[in-house]
């Protein structure tokens, strides 16, 4: 990155595709933003960054830009808002990137759908935003981590070219380079439309909320509910910052289904969790909104995966009464859990594993995965992205 | 590097009897299952290019000197399984050394309690399965090839076995991969490294055909045998109605252990008793269609040889006459469970069937179909010893792309060639159809150049309907040119992780993506 492009000359080469009312500069800022209005556009912007070795930033609303030295550009993505397919028989939608996650909910869930994830309204968190950050979703053993909920997708990868797999639940074409692409905050490229996989509403829900005294033995008991009852979400948070009147320590299950069936599950859910947990007044969406309750701080935060052994170490290493970190342990799939993290400083953050220690992915793994990034993207101009979260540049 | 100092170097990294430079051996490993080679010794054509050497290492570390060495000499390294593959992922470059890996064939780690087992890649998948089968235990991966093939080429391929709708394809069985990478070095990934099975690193590997590296260790998860798995066949009017029964069963939540819907003919040809909607046998039915027709539609109910090669050179007759046979669309039902948990299932089924109008034709065809369910794929060989070719093109899509795309593969290719299919491998949101195609030409140019266009035209419609150019067969060299089709800008992604992994680019090359 030779960070030596300037304002004016960025401006004239994405003038010469987009209309000048999409492009504005900021002199004070050093960035040019560009309103894109097609997938056509973002390969364009993003083509001209890499000629130009200049940043690009789709403008987050969860996440922060961060500073960079030189100029760079901030991609507005919010008019790439359309559902572009829609098929109830085959449980899919399609998805532009820059579609609101609520606004897609509430489209589905009028059309009687739902995602298999739950999207937070901590913001008006698009589509893109929520594929690469890890911050913020809920999901249970049903259906899966987020990544699971993608059927196939286009993506503009850091050279301006568009990529894009077939419309399939399945082939052996090669490497699948959707899973690089949607691990790692961006850096393999960004996507732009998804078909991702919906689920139709249930006739009723049922939610349930715990207050837990013994953290380790609630951990182990929910493995046990995750199976026997497959709940569509299951959550436990540790929440130091929990105001007043709620809890600190809790677990959230969500239900589908109706009749016998359902307070069956419901009956095993209670059965199971008996002994560890009490029954919470506590309304489940108030706990769930976990941006407006457990407050992560940025750069103090950790995206970790964990397998059931090393969840118990975990908690069972946390000190007694509460301890200083703040945890959302979700998933329950596969026998792993995806956990954030936070914690105020250094020392209480070494009670934590760190991002190094407990990936989903091997050290040589991630080595080769770094490799293969800065290959692609040369001229570094999606290098920075998981800086937007918090990770590592 | 000149041939002979080839053989000696190799000579010096390798023990004797662990390489060959025999020439039965190059002769063999020329060529794979890929058709286009089968259409070659139709026509009597020895292979036209051929690897220097065949090496038998015993480790993973033998593994490694090879590769190292290759990489060091730029010398074209080739994997090789079983050799079971059928598009021609096999095929080496003029000079390559192939690496078959079949004495790498132990099993290294198994633990019931966690599920998982831990093998070497040149274990063959029938002695895998039989091995945890005397422990209780299941991988649930059985493809036709199962006796010919082995763990290393599933994962390269991303194969699917038969009972693919309950335990998956390889890809979702596969939670860690030891790799000897092109540049020599050792990369362990998901629970093989420290990390697990969410591991990114193993989507890449998994499908990469020996481009990247040379799988030396795959871990699997595995399952206690269910304590019943039970069969049925069902008939239906139509392929619609077929295909219909088969999106309600997924979407409702049921996970079949087989779900195989034929379309009239292929029902016909995997030997199935078919009837008609009023119950006739269909050999019967076929026989009182007149004159030519019912020539040809004696030759194919019977595959009888001498027939076969005159009809197929008429494939779009043939393949109007196929659709006048009045056979019913027939589906192999399996589920599996404890005795109550089979029974609701069958509760579940029936009642689904029969709101798509299909009609319970009671467990002997299933039984029939599990009885042969290795037997069907070897019947190819009959055609090709009437002089003919058969291959197959199996794709996938959404529910709702199925129908449309299945009609529209068969009148592309049938211009061409004379074909049928069936539906299996059934996902929540759509399933595979496997199309198998035959033709003919008397000499093998002709029949290569209508084996191209076949392909051409067939993989043209699937891409039409966004399908995939391939559900578990791989792409090897065949499918190597639609790849810009399948994954626009795959290319580069790729490019990027062979630099980082294969930088010499020694690793089978040609295969998937063509970097030249
Ligand atoms: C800054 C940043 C860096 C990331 N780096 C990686 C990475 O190196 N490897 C990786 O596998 N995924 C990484 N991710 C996560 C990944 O890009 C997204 O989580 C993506 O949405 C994957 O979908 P999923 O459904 O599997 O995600 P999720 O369901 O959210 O989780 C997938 C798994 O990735 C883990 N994960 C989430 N965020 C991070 C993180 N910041 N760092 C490390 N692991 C994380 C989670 O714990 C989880 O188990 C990163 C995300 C961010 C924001
Ligand atoms: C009659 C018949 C029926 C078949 N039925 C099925 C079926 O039901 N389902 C299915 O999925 N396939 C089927 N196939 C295709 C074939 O069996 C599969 O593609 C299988 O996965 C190939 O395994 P193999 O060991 O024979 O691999 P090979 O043919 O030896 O190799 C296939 C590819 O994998 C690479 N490779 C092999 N081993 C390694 C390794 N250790 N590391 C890296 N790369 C490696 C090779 O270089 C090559 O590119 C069938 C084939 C035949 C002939």
């Amino acid at each position: 990155m030779n960070g030596t492009v300037s304002g004016t000359r960025l401006r004239k080469e994405l003038g010469k595709q987009l209309p000048a009312h999409r492009i504005s500069v900021s002199d004070s800022g050093r960035y040019v933003q560009v309103e894109a209005d097609s997938a056509q556009d973002v390969c364009y912007v993003v083509s001209v960054a890499s000629r130009e070795a200049a940043p690009v930033f789709p403008v987050p609303c969860l996440g922060r830009i961060p500073p960079v030295d030189g100029w760079h550009i901030r991609l507005s993505l919010s008019r790439l808002s359309a559902i572009t397919d829609f098929s109830p028989d085959s449980g899919l939608v399609c998805v532009q990137c820059g579609t609101g996650m609520q606004r897609l909910s509430d489209w589905l869930a009028e059309k009687g759908f739902a995602l298999g994830v739950h999207p937070e309204q901590s913001c008006e968190m698009e589509l893109w935003e929520f594929m690469l950050s890890a911050a913020s979703n809920s999901f249970g053993p049903r259906f899966g981590f987020k990544r699971d909920q993608v059927l196939s997708l286009s993506a503009v990868l850091p050279n301006g070219r568009l990529f894009r797999n077939s419309v399939s639940p399945a082939r052996s074409t090669g490497p699948d380079f959707s899973l690089p692409l949607l691990h790692s905050a961006g850096r393999f490229g960004l996507p732009l439309e998804i078909y991702l996989r919906i689920h139709p509403l249930p006739a009723q829900r049922v939610f349930l909320t715990f207050a837990l005294d013994d953290l380790p033995a609630a951990v182990e008991r929910t493995w046990e509910v995750a199976s026997a009852a497959t709940p569509e979400l299951i959550e436990i948070g540790v929440n130091r910052l929990a105001p007043g009147g709620l809890p600190q320590r809790f677990v959230l299950v969500e239900l589908w289904g109706e009749g016998k069936a359902l307070s069956v599950r419901k009956e095993l859910v209670r059965k199971l969790l008996g002994d560890v947990a009490r029954p919470s007044e506590v309304p489940y969406e108030m706990l769930l909104a976990f941006e407006k309750t457990y407050r992560f701080v940025e750069g103090q935060t950790r995206h970790v995966t964990l397998s059931r052994d090393s969840l118990k170490d975990l908690v069972e290493g946390l000190p007694p009464g509460g301890g200083p970190v703040t945890l959302r342990i979700r998933g329950f799939v596969d026998g792993l859990v995806s956990v954030t993290a936070g914690c105020n400083d250094e020392a209480e953050c070494a009670i934590l594993p760190s991002e190094e220690s407990a990936p989903s992915g091997s050290r040589e793994s991630r080595r080769i995965l770094d490799a293969a990034a800065g290959m692609l993207d040369g001229s570094g101009v999606f290098m920075r992205l998981p800086e937007m979260w918090g990770g590592r540049g | 590097m000149e041939r002979g100092r080839l053989r000696d170097e190799l000579k010096k990294l390798l023990g004797p009897g662990r390489i060959s430079f025999a020439p039965q051996d190059i002769v063999t490993y020329s060529s794979d299952m890929y058709p286009a080679t089968q259409i070659d010794k139709l026509g009597k054509m020895l292979p036209q290019v051929s690897p220097a050497a065949i090496c038998f290492p015993e480790d993973a570390a033998e593994v490694q000197l090879l590769v190292r060495f290759c990489s060091q000499e730029r010398v074209p390294v080739v994997p090789c399984g079983a050799g079971s593959g059928v598009c021609g992922g096999t095929l080496p470059p003029e000079g390559a050394v192939v690496i078959d890996l079949k004495r790498m064939d132990r099993i290294l780690r198994f633990d019931p309690k966690a599920g998982i087992i831990e093998v070497e890649p040149g274990i063959i998948g029938e002695r895998l399965e039989d091995w945890l089968n005397s422990k209780g235990f299941t991988l649930g991966h059985f493809p036709s090839s199962i006796a010919c093939s082995t763990v290393g080429g599933y994962v390269a391929c991303r194969s699917a076995g038969q009972y693919s709708s309950r335990y998956g394809k390889i890809e979702d069985m596969t939670v860690g991969l030891s790799v000897i990478l092109g540049d020599g070095n050792q990369l362990d990934l998901g629970i093989l490294g420290g990390g697990n099975r969410r591991d990114p690193m193993l989507a890449v590997i998994l499908g990469s055909e020996g481009t990247l590296g040379i799988v030396t260790q795959v871990a699997l998860r595995v399952e206690p045998l269910p304590e019943l798995v039970d069969f049925s066949g069902f008939a239906f009017v139509d392929i619609e109605d077929g295909i219909a029964c088969m999106r309600r069963l997924l979407r409702a939540g049921l996970r079949p252990t087989v779900l195989r819907l034929y379309d009239p003919l292929d029902s016909l040809i995997a030997g199935m008793h078919s009837t008609t909607a009023s119950g006739e046998d269909v050999h019967r039915a076929a026989s009182k269609l007149s004159g030519l027709k019912g020539l040809l539609a004696g030759a194919l109910t019977d595959l009888n040889e001498a027939g076969i090669a005159v009809a197929l050179l008429r494939p779009s007759m043939l393949n109007r006459i196929a659709e006048l046979l009045p056979a019913r669309c027939m589906m192999i039902i399996g589920v599996q469970g404890d005795k109550a948990s089979v029974a609701r299932q069958w509760d579940e089924v029936r009642s689904i069937a029969q709101a798509c109008r299909g009609e319970d034709l009671g467990p002997e065809p299933g039984y029939h179909w599990f009885k042969r369910r290795y037997a069907v794929s070897y019947k190819q060989s009959r055609i090709f010893a009437a002089g003919a070719f058969v291959d197959t093109l199996e794709t996938a899509t959404t529910w709702d792309n199925l129908v449309p795309m299945y009609r529209a593969v068969l009148k592309a290719m049938g211009k061409e060639v004379f074909l049928m299919a069936h539906f299996s491998h059934a996902y929540r949101e759509g399933c595979s159809i496997y199309f198998t195609f035959a033709g003919y030409r008397p000499t093998s140019r002709a029949a290569h150049s209508i084996y191209k266009r076949a392909w051409r035209e067939g993989i043209e419609a699937v891409t039409r309907y966004s399908g995939t150019v391939s559900h578990h067969h791989g792409v090897g060299v065949l499918k190597r040119w639609a790849m810009g089709r399948e994954c626009p800008g795959g290319i580069e992604l790729f490019s990027a992780f062979k630099k980082i992994m294969d930088p010499e680019r020694v690793m089978n090359p040609g295969k998937v993506y063509n970097l030249d």
